[in-house]
């Protein structure tokens, strides 16, 4: 999470959540919107989205009643690895099994647009981006994640994600003003 | 920046926001998902070993849950037990642990010998794979990489001959120790499992790997055996199309599996995963319950909920059993949904009409029709959000959801029942000018009944089994009592305090029955525990003071039992679940003290630790100790006035008898007020000579398995 709104001190809380719920329930709390709007973005589905958050944290929870996470960690990165996970499952199971069940009824991460034309335009946008770019920004802005944290995930420095996630705005900074002008 | 300029990119941000970050998921769900995560948690760590230093002290029931690999090895070594049943070599039917039940006549074919690769310090290790007939399942061993590190993006296909190389279809891992992970893949059926083939596996930790492996034909001793008597399913009664299914069952000497699944005689009806957990209780005539441990392997479990896997006693074959379907939280309803496809959709025809604005309202009477509901709809607004639909009250149907294909439908989304009916939305991104055809998606509806199987059980091929009674528990150690000698003069003085209590209830062979009421702050719609909980104990204490027996239950408001739960020596059979098993292999003294334990590891934690003078609720002198922990930095929850600085327990305990007669969790605001989180007062504490006999026959329904 980001320094702005996120919990700054997380050790306590994790290590106290292995044993107490009222603890996990605040980690649940605030991760659940972030997580649940990263899958979403990913299977663009609510219920699939709804049945991956599910396994997410119970896989969390299990995760942190075994000692499987290991004290000082990132949770955060730790928690959207395995989201990354289940996500790679989710589409190795769907790639085989595509019409099993009836379509959902829309992509539902277009909800409430008033400004239609400007997502139209950014999705016209994004899709010219490479996938590690469209992951970058699903991790930056719908996980809402840290640059740090990123990183972690990545592999990679917080200084290059950064440098990686400005580029890809700058990108569609000036080629939004393209379009507009 | 000009002003366009800036106009610009204001908007790239907002558009940036509402696609990455402008959903978020229903309340239902999310309370729902809470509910479920909360009574997980319950499962993992049991209320009463919450403490520190119990953490670690998990009962085998947590350790065989927790762990698959441990459930796996105890099962393997228990079966590599079985004695002389000969059967057709590559056709048999039965149970194979991680791998599940294999089909009647299926081809079954099992790893030759291990294979493994290494690369850098990681070995790859192929440890055990099931080929049948419709899929192929895999255990593999990495050494060398920590869990945690897992790579997520790694991706595992089988190579063999002249053919496509077929790729995983699902995975799941698990840490088994610091330096070495589990892993599960799951392949889809191969064509020729007799040729020679090739596990590679790709960006590993970075890596790939390469081992080629071979499968032979099944052997007897590797499959528990389905009873061919049993290979056709037994079925509950059907109940608004739903019946609970005894799919498969195998035997062996020292157990028994069971298969059993919730099946539909309607098309694309499914459970609602978020909507409660389901288990079964497997009980003798007598109402004896019998022990059950879900043993579901992960890569079945792992998003299906309409299917359980369980292990119990083996069986002499002539008991009468009823398998019952039991639902979390206590309800007699099963939660489903039943979805329709565009092709078969109940639709009806929606004219907005002219020059509409927010806020228009439509009166509606409008009546669809999908198998068996009937709904009406009866009311149409037009906000914000979009058309939102109001649907006559359905006694059996908490939602519904409608869509339609008119471009400008960019959503849909049900809405909780409020003032009785039910609201569907449909979001648009702008106001259609023709009329619009609803199309009836999805219901959300609950079926109220009892499902049970009757079941006579097959016998088991040897040992024969154990009677429904209490068997002779396998010998206990008390628990070690914390000593008194400590340099905390307060804690020194809280203990004697609270020994002094403790000890004429030490003094058995008697009973002691305790009740306790807790009130809960719910968060965020909690069912789990719910806000107003009544927990009633029975304690058969024996002649040194030790808990020989006890019943635990819990009440709501109304005294409707939610929970009941029956411990023998150190052995747990829960009521509501079915769930089984052993503790901690120890036996404990009967004790009211909750408080020393913890701050005897107050210091190791840095916890705070400040006490008072008070007065109880019965006007007594009571003693306030408050345990404090502070966080290095306040906590802030999106959506939360104010941040949390820290945690803490109050516990008041009464001076003149020692009873700690209150606890109380809390979380410590910013501006230094506390928001409690739960409050447990104890009521009753008083010793019997006997139970009630509803107590006692509750536990003469705990059966014991060794």
């Amino acid at each position: 999470m980001n320094e702005k709104n996120g919990i700054k001190n997380e050790d306590a809380l994790v290590e106290k959540a292995r044993r107490d719920f009222d603890a996990f329930a605040v980690l649940y709390q605030h991760y659940l919107d972030p997580l649940y709007r990263y899958l979403l973005q990913r299977v663009h589905q609510v219920h699939d989205a709804e049945d991956l958050t599910t396994q997410v944290f119970m896989q969390v929870l299990d995760g942190l009643t075994a000692n499987r996470y290991q004290k000082g960690g990132c949770f955060a990165a730790w928690l959207f690895t395995i989201a990354r996970r289940r996500v790679a499952d989710y589409y190795r199971e769907h790639t085989c099994d595509p019409l099993e069940d009836p379509p959902n009824p829309a992509p539902d991460v277009l909800t409430n647009i008033e400004k239609e034309e400007d997502i139209q335009q950014l999705t016209h946008l994004l899709a010219q981006l490479g996938e590690q770019q469209q992951e970058l920004l699903r991790l930056r802005f719908s996980a809402n994640l840290s640059f740090a944290e990123i990183g972690v995930l990545e592999g990679r420095t917080e200084a290059a994600v950064k440098m990686a996630v400005y580029r890809i705005l700058d990108y569609l900074r000036e080629h939004w003003e393209e379009d507009n002008e | 920046m000009n002003k366009k300029k800036q106009f610009l990119q204001s908007n790239l941000d907002e558009a940036l926001h509402q696609f990455y970050a402008g959903e978020k998921p229903e309340k239902p769900f999310a309370d729902s998902l809470e509910m479920r995560l909360r009574q997980h948690h319950e499962e993992l760590i049991p209320k009463d070993r919450k403490s520190y230093s119990q953490l670690k002290r998990r009962s085998i029931m947590n350790k065989l849950r927790t762990q698959p690999v441990f459930a796996l090895l105890i099962t393997i070594f228990a079966f590599l037990a079985l004695t002389g049943i000969v059967y057709a070599v590559g056709r048999l039917t039965g149970f194979i642990p991680g791998f599940g039940f294999t089909a009647e006549g299926e081809n079954v074919y099992m790893l030759a010998e291990p294979a493994e690769s290494t690369s850098g310090e990681t070995i790859l290790q192929i440890n055990k794979v099931v080929s049948g007939d419709n899929h192929l399942w895999m255990e593999l061993t990495i050494k060398g990489e920590t869990w945690s590190e897992w790579e997520n993006f790694s991706d595992a296909f089988i190579l063999q001959t002249d053919e496509d190389p077929i790729r995983c279809n699902s995975t799941s891992s698990s840490g088994v120790s610091e330096d070495e992970v589990e892993v599960n893949y799951e392949f889809p059926a191969l064509a020729d499992p007799t040729i020679e083939m090739t596990l590679q596996v790709e960006n590993l930790y970075g890596q790939d790997f390469t081992i080629p492996f071979t499968l032979r034909p099944i052997e007897n001793d590797e499959v528990i055996p389905e009873p061919t008597e049993m290979q056709n399913p037994l079925q509950s009664e059907s109940i608004g199309g739903v019946q609970l299914v005894l799919d498969h069952v195998a035997v062996d000497s020292d157990k028994t599996i069971f298969q059993v699944s919730l099946h539909s005689d309607q098309p694309h009806t499914g459970t609602q995963g978020s909507a409660g957990y389901w288990s079964v209780t497997l009980s003798d005539e007598n109402g004896s319950l019998y022990p059950l441990t879900d043993i579901t392997p992960e890569l079945i479990a792992q998003g299906i909920d309409d299917t359980h896997i369980y292990k119990t006693i083996p069986f002499t074959g002539s008991e009468k059993l009823t398998l019952k379907l039991s639902v979390f939280p206590p309800t007699d309803e099963v939660y489903l949904t039943k979805d329709f496809t565009p092709i078969n959709c109940p639709t009806f025809a929606f004219d907005l009409g002219e020059n509409v604005e927010i806020g228009k309202t439509w009166k509606l009477n409008q009546e669809i029709t999908a198998g068996d509901f009937k709904l009406k709809v009866v009311g149409a607004a037009l906000t914000d959000e979009g058309l939102v639909f109001e649907i006559e009250h359905d006694p059996s149907v908490s939602s519904v959801m409608f869509y339609s294909s008119d471009p400008l439908v960019t959503s849909a989304s049900s809405s909780p029942v409020q003032s009785g009916n039910i609201f569907a939305v449909i979001n648009l991104s702008g106001i259609p000018d023709q009329p619009m055809e609803i199309q009836l998606m999805r219901v959300y509806y609950q079926v109220k009944g009892n499902w049970e199987i009757q079941w006579q059980p097959p016998a088991a091929p040897e040992k024969g089994s154990a009677a429904p009674s209490s068997t002779p528990l396998p010998t206990l150690y008390p628990k070690p009592t914390p000593t008194a000698v400590t340099a905390d003069p307060f804690l020194f003085e809280m203990k004697q305090l609270a020994d002094e209590f403790d000890a004429p209830f030490q003094e058995g062979p008697t009973w002691v029955h305790v009740i306790k009421e807790t009130n809960t702050e719910p968060a965020g719609g909690q069912y789990y525990p719910p806000e107003y909980l009544k927990n009633e104990k029975w304690y058969e204490i024996d002649a040194e003071g030790f808990i020989a027996r006890s019943v635990s239950l819990d009440y709501d408001k109304d005294g409707r039992i939610l929970q009941q739960s029956g411990t023998v020596g150190d052995y747990s059979v829960n009521f509501t679940y079915g769930f089984s098993g052993f503790n901690d292999g120890t036996l404990s003294l009967f004790s009211m003290d909750t408080l020393t334990h913890s701050l005897g590891s107050a210091d190791q934690y840095g916890i705070q630790v400040t006490h008072k003078d008070s007065t109880c609720e019965n006007g007594n002198d009571c003693l306030l100790v408050t345990l404090l922990d502070t966080f290095e930095s306040p906590m802030q929850n999106p959506g939360e006035e104010q941040a949390f600085t820290g945690s803490g327990q109050h516990f008041w305990i009464d001076e003149e008898s020692g009873l700690q007669v209150r606890w109380q969790s809390f979380w410590v605001l910013e501006d230094g007020s506390e928001s409690i989180i739960s409050t447990e007062n104890t009521i009753l504490v008083e010793k019997v000579n006997t139970p009630p006999q509803n107590i006692l026959d509750i536990l003469s329904k705990v059966i014991v398995v060794p």
